[in-house]
């Protein structure tokens, strides 16, 4: 792929990264943050996630990507030049916060008033199970 | 054949993809099972046990590994009739996701629109619950009329593996869509993608909800064909079908419409209504009253999509 590919690639993933910050804080999701930074942070830059959390977790279940950002960095750049990395960088960015943080902060906040206290432990629920799934895919990767 | 190469690329990552959806999907089974266990419930309604242990096991494993292959072999053989060819590329990609996209929602429309696949998808539909242990309520024979209802696109030169590929697929969307626990999303989104509201519309049973949304990632086609509907706030969702199930049986549920198909089939009087118990529309074909008094439809555990 050409290098301004990956530059779009780059410039979306930093969106989708910003939508993913702001889900996985609950302040920045329920507030505006200013225009700019709406945008920025909007919801809709997480539409490719569709395609990219799948392929990104089938990699690293493969051994062919790593989950820690600098080592995917590494490797896209090999195949792909810097922006490769850069995009790769970021894509392992949102999936590890996706699998250990993200979905347990999207559950609480639309959680009704009465299933609030079941939700309390979920964020504990989701790191360890994030972490046993990326301590698995380093393994793979090495 | 000049497309191997890239077809080959596409089927390992459509390979890819699919292995990291299944690591995805145990996660959202894990979260589900986690919640329903702090909210006082038993961790698997004896529904989602079913589900897990009889139909997930059975179906996906003879599907993947036997029926799907059928399938394509199958759709060669009207690929191999027709002189159109659209060509697998990286700019006809979002062609094929398209055409995948309609394949898919013929075949869920007339699974809910013809009786005797009704028969079948009616298995998925049959969960009074709506969470994410309803992905794995699995009907058997689904991928027996995929490939008449998909010949006919084959037959305009869509290359069958891309095409049940991307079929099969983009809907896999739905996995993360069969839950009351995520909110609202923003009403241009609802409208062109299937959303929890969307799809908890699909599996409604409400007069106003029966038979919509059978889109798979999209929603255009439903909007296209007139089958869109949005989750109205003064009408929330009943879950389940109009006959609802009163057991949890495996076989009871893998059978619950067959039985009343074949009676039907058998006590109607004129062939025109034998051929109409088949292949009309579940509800308006000859039917003999059912032998069970109807329960009222069981509400959702969780309640309305908030």
């Amino acid at each position: 792929m050409s290098s301004q590919v990956w530059i779009a690639a780059t410039l979306l993933s930093a969106m989708a990264l910003a939508a993913s910050l702001r889900l996985s804080t609950p302040v920045a999701a329920q507030s505006r943050l200013g225009r700019a930074l709406d945008i920025a942070a909007h919801p809709t830059w997480l539409l490719p996630l569709i395609l990219a959390m799948g392929v990104a977790v089938g990699l690293m279940i493969r051994g062919d990507l790593s989950p820690w950002p600098p080592e995917a960095a590494e490797q896209l750049a090999r195949r792909g030049g810097p922006w490769a990395g850069a995009t790769g960088f970021i894509v392992v960015v949102i999936v590890d916060l996706w699998l250990l943080w993200t979905p347990s902060m999207v559950a609480r906040r639309f959680a009704a008033e009465d299933a609030r206290e079941a939700m309390r432990w979920l964020p504990a629920l989701n790191l360890a199970l994030g972490a046993v799934l990326l301590g698995a895919f380093y393994l793979a990767a090495h | 054949m000049m497309d191997q190469p890239f077809i080959d690329q596409v089927v390992e990552g459509v390979k890819i993809y699919s292995l990291g959806g299944a690591v995805l999907l145990f996660m959202v089974l894990a979260g589900e099972t986690f919640l329903r266990w702090r909210e006082g419930k038993a961790p698997w309604s004896k529904e989602g046990l079913n589900s897990a242990f009889t139909f997930f096991t059975i179906g996906p494993f003879i599907e993947q590994a036997f029926l799907n292959g059928l399938l394509v072999a199958g759709l060669f053989v009207f690929y191999d009739l027709t002189p159109l060819r659209v060509p697998v590329t990286l700019w006809t990609l979002p062609l094929y996701f398209l055409a995948g996209e309609f394949a898919f929602y013929w075949f869920h429309r007339l699974a809910h629109e013809i009786r005797l696949l009704w028969a079948d998808h009616s298995i998925h539909h049959s969960a009074a619950t709506y969470d994410f242990t309803v992905n794995l309520r699995f009907t058997p024979f689904q991928t027996f009329y995929r490939l008449p209802i998909w010949a006919p696109i084959v037959l305009l030169g869509f290359h069958p593996l891309i095409l049940v590929l991307f079929a099969l697929t983009a809907p896999a969307w739905q996995t993360f869509c069969h839950t009351t626990r995520i909110g609202r999303f923003s009403p241009w989104f609802e409208w062109l993608f299937v959303t929890p509201a969307n799809h908890a519309v699909h599996h409604a049973s409400n007069p106003l909800y029966i038979d919509k949304n059978y889109g798979g990632l999209l929603m255009i086609w439903d909007h296209l064909f007139r089958t869109y509907q949005r989750l109205e706030d003064h009408t929330p969702p009943v879950f389940g079908i109009t006959h609802p199930l009163t057991t949890a049986h495996p076989i009871k549920v893998l059978t619950h419409e067959f039985v009343p198909l074949a009676r039907d089939l058998w006590a109607a009087p004129t062939a025109r209504q034998k051929f109409g118990v088949l292949f009309g529309r579940p509800g308006k074909t000859f039917e003999l009253p059912r032998t069970r008094p109807v329960p009222a439809p069981a509400a959702t555990e969780a309640g309305a999509v908030p």
